[in-house]
C-alpha cells in the first residue's frame, strides 16, 4: 500500500466521522483538503447517500420494554427449571441413607462370626410373621447398602419384589391369611422403591431397564390376580391393594419413560442445533478465508462448497487454485 | 430518578461511549434540551459497570445482570439486524432470538480481547444466516419491494423510495465483507475501532476495506444508473 493511498484511507475515515457527526456536507468538508478532494468527494457522497437511504433507526421503545420483559421472564423460567433439576438431583435417595443398614450390617457380621451361617440360610425361606423374617430382611438391606450405583440397587430391588410376590403366594398356599396384610405391605414398599431406583438410571441402559420394570409389574399383576381368586374375602382387599399399586406404579413408570424419551429427544435436538451452528460458523470462517485469498465473496465460496463441491473444502480450494491457474 | 450529569449528544463528556448514549436515548432515559441532556434513569449508574462484571453475574445465574447487558446492546444489535432483514418485525424477532441464544452460549464466552458486542454480533450474523436459509431464496427485484417501507428518511421525504431501492440493490451486489463494512461503519456510524473488533480485523484493514467498499458501491450504483 503506497503512502498516498494510506493517507487517503485515513482521510476518508476522518471525514466520514465528521460527516456522521453532522459537522458539514461532503463538499464543504473537502474544500479544506483540495489535494485529495477529487478522490474523496465521490466516495463521501456515496457514503452520505447510502446513509441517508438506509440509516437503521433505533428499536421502538415499546418493543424494547416488552422484549426485555419477555426475555427476562423466559430466562427466569429457564433458571428455575435448572434449579429444580439440580435440587432433584441432589435430593437424598433412600440408598444414600445407609447409616441404619450399616448398623444392621455390623450386627450381621458379628452374627456370622458367631457361627450363625446356618440360621441365616434358614431365614432365606422365612415368610412375614416368622421369627427369622426380620433377619432375612436385614440381610437384604445389607446387600442393598453394599451396592454403589442406582443400577445395582434397582437390580436387587427387582429380585426382592419377586421374592415379596413369592411370599404372598406362599402365605396364600399355607392359608396364613392373618400374615397376608404384612406381606402386601412389604410388597408395596418394595415396588415403590424399585420404581424410584429405576427412575435414577439414566442413559440407554436406563431406558431398557424401565421397559423391564414395566414388564415385571405386568407379570406381578397377573400373578396377584390369580392369588386374589384363591384367598378368602377378608384377604382379597389386601391383594387388591397390591394389584392397584402395581398398576399405579406401572402407569407412573410408563409416564417417566415417555418423559425421559422426550427429554433425551430434546437434548439430542439441542445438541444437533449447536453442532450445526458451530459447523456453519466454521464454514463461514473458511469461506471468508478463501474469499479473501482469491478475491471472491464468501457467499460465492459457500455456494461452491454447498454445490459442486458437495461440502468438501479441499475441493473448494482446488477449484480456486485451478481457476487461478487458468 | 434524576441524577446530576449532563451529557452532550455529540461529545459525550461524561465518559459515556456513543453506544451507551444511544441506548439511553432509545430508552428515553435522557431528557433532551438541545444537545444538553439530563440522565433520568438508574442506567446512569450502570453505565460505568464493565461488561465483564455483568457477564460474570449472569453466568452465576443472575438473570437481571443479563438484563443490563440486553439494555446496553439492544440498540446496536437491533440496528445491525435491521440493516440485514426486510421488516421491523423480522428485526425484532431476530434480535430477541440473538439475546436468547447469547444467554445460552454465555458459558462458552470468554473475554479474550473480543468484547461482548463482538460476541453478540457473531451470534446475530449466524441467526440472520439461519433466517435466510429457512426462507425461500430471494432472486428477483420484486422481492425487494419491501426495501423502502420503513426507512425513516423515506417517511420524512428526505429521499425517495426509488433511490432507496437502487442503493439497496447496489449494496446487495457487493462482496459480503464490503457490505458488512458499509453496514457497520457507514450505516450504523460505528467507530472504526469498534468495527475492527466486531469484524475481527485491524483498524487499518477496516479503513482499506471501507475505501474499497465505497468505491465498489459507487461503481455498482454507476452500473445501475447506466442500466436505468
Amino acid at each position: 500500500m503506497s503512502k498516498r493511498s494510506g493517507n487517503l484511507n485515513e482521510l476518508l475515515d476522518v471525514y466520514l466521522t465528521r460527516l456522521q457527526a453532522g459537522d458539514a456536507a461532503p463538499d464543504d468538508l473537502l474544500e479544506q483538503s483540495s489535494q485529495e478532494a477529487e478522490s474523496l468527494r465521490p466516495l463521501l457522497a456515496v457514503a452520505s447517500k447510502a446513509r441517508q437511504a438506509l440509516y437503521p433507526r433505533a428499536p421502538d421503545a415499546d418493543f424494547a420494554r416488552n422484549s426485555e420483559l419477555r426475555l427476562l421472564k423466559r430466562l427466569r423460567a429457564r433458571r428455575s427449571e435448572a434449579l429444580r433439576a439440580k435440587a432433584d438431583r441432589s435430593r437424598p435417595r433412600f440408598w444414600s441413607m445407609r447409616a441404619v443398614p450399616a448398623l444392621v450390617s455390623l450386627l450381621l457380621v458379628t452374627a456370622l462370626l458367631l457361627g450363625m451361617i446356618g440360621v441365616v440360610r434358614v431365614s432365606a425361606a422365612s415368610l412375614p410373621g416368622d421369627g427369622l423374617y426380620p433377619l432375612k430382611r436385614g440381610l437384604e438391606e445389607t446387600r442393598l447398602a453394599l451396592t454403589f450405583d442406582a443400577s445395582g440397587d434397582a437390580q436387587l430391588l427387582s429380585e426382592y419384589s419377586d421374592e415379596r410376590l413369592r411370599e404372598i403366594e406362599a402365605l396364600t398356599t399355607a392359608e396364613r391369611i392373618e400374615d397376608i396384610n404384612a406381606a402386601v405391605e412389604e410388597y408395596v414398599v418394595t415396588i415403590d422403591r424399585l420404581v424410584e431406583a429405576s427412575q435414577d438410571i439414566t442413559s440407554t441402559e436406563g431406558s431398557a431397564y424401565s421397559e423391564g420394570v414395566q414388564e415385571k409389574l405386568g407379570h406381578h399383576i397377573e400373578v396377584l390376580q390369580g392369588v386374589q381368586a384363591k384367598v378368602p374375602p377378608q384377604a382379597q382387599a389386601a391383594i387388591q391393594r397390591a394389584i392397584e399399586r402395581s398398576l399405579q406404579q406401572s402407569k407412573k413408570k410408563l409416564e417417566q419413560q415417555q418423559e425421559n424419551e422426550e427429554d433425551q429427544e430434546s437434548k439430542r435436538e439441542e445438541q444437533e442445533e449447536r453442532r450445526e451452528e458451530r459447523e456453519q460458523e466454521r464454514n463461514l470462517r473458511h469461506a471468508e478465508q478463501i474469499a479473501r485469498k482469491h478475491d471472491a465473496s464468501p457467499d460465492e465460496v459457500l455456494a461452491i462448497f454447498e454445490g459442486i463441491c458437495e461440502r468438501d473444502w479441499k475441493c473448494v480450494r482446488d477449484h480456486y487454485r485451478d481457476d487461478k491457474g487458468k | 430518578m434524576i441524577l446530576s450529569g449532563h451529557v452532550q449528544r455529540r461529545n459525550y463528556p461524561c465518559g459515556l461511549s456513543s453506544t451507551e448514549v444511544d441506548v439511553l436515548f432509545s430508552r428515553k432515559c435522557l431528557k433532551r434540551s438541545g444537545d444538553i441532556c439530563v440522565v433520568m434513569s438508574d442506567e446512569w449508574e450502570n453505565a460505568s459497570v464493565p461488561d465483564a462484571e455483568f457477564i460474570a453475574r449472569a453466568k452465576a445465574g443472575e438473570v437481571e445482570a443479563f438484563g443490563h447487558l440486553y439494555r446496553r446492546y439492544l440498540t446496536p444489535i437491533y440496528r445491525y439486524v435491521r440493516t440485514r432483514v426486510n421488516t421491523d418485525r423480522d428485526a425484532e424477532d431476530l434480535t430477541e432470538m440473538v439475546f436468547l441464544k447469547s444467554f445460552d452460549a454465555l458459558e462458552t464466552y470468554q473475554e479474550r480481547g473480543a468484547p461482548f458486542g463482538a460476541f453478540l454480533y457473531r451470534v446475530a450474523r449466524n441467526a440472520i444466516a439461519d433466517h435466510y436459509r429457512s426462507q425461500e431464496p430471494v432472486d428477483s427485484l420484486e422481492d425487494l419491494e419491501w426495501l423502502g417501507e420503513s426507512d425513516v428518511n423515506v417517511e420524512k421525504g428526505i429521499i425517495d423510495q426509488e433511490s432507496v431501492r437502487e442503493i439497496k440493490k447496489a449494496l446487495a451486489g457487493l462482496p459480503d465483507h464490503f457490505q458488512e463494512v458499509i453496514r457497520l461503519r457507514v450505516l450504523m456510524d460505528l467507530p472504526t475501532e469498534q468495527v475492527a473488533k466486531w469484524m475481527e480485523r485491524k483498524p487499518p484493514t477496516v479503513r482499506v476495506l471501507l475505501h474499497r467498499a465505497l468505491k465498489a458501491l459507487r461503481q455498482e450504483l454507476g452500473v445501475i444508473d447506466e442500466q436505468a
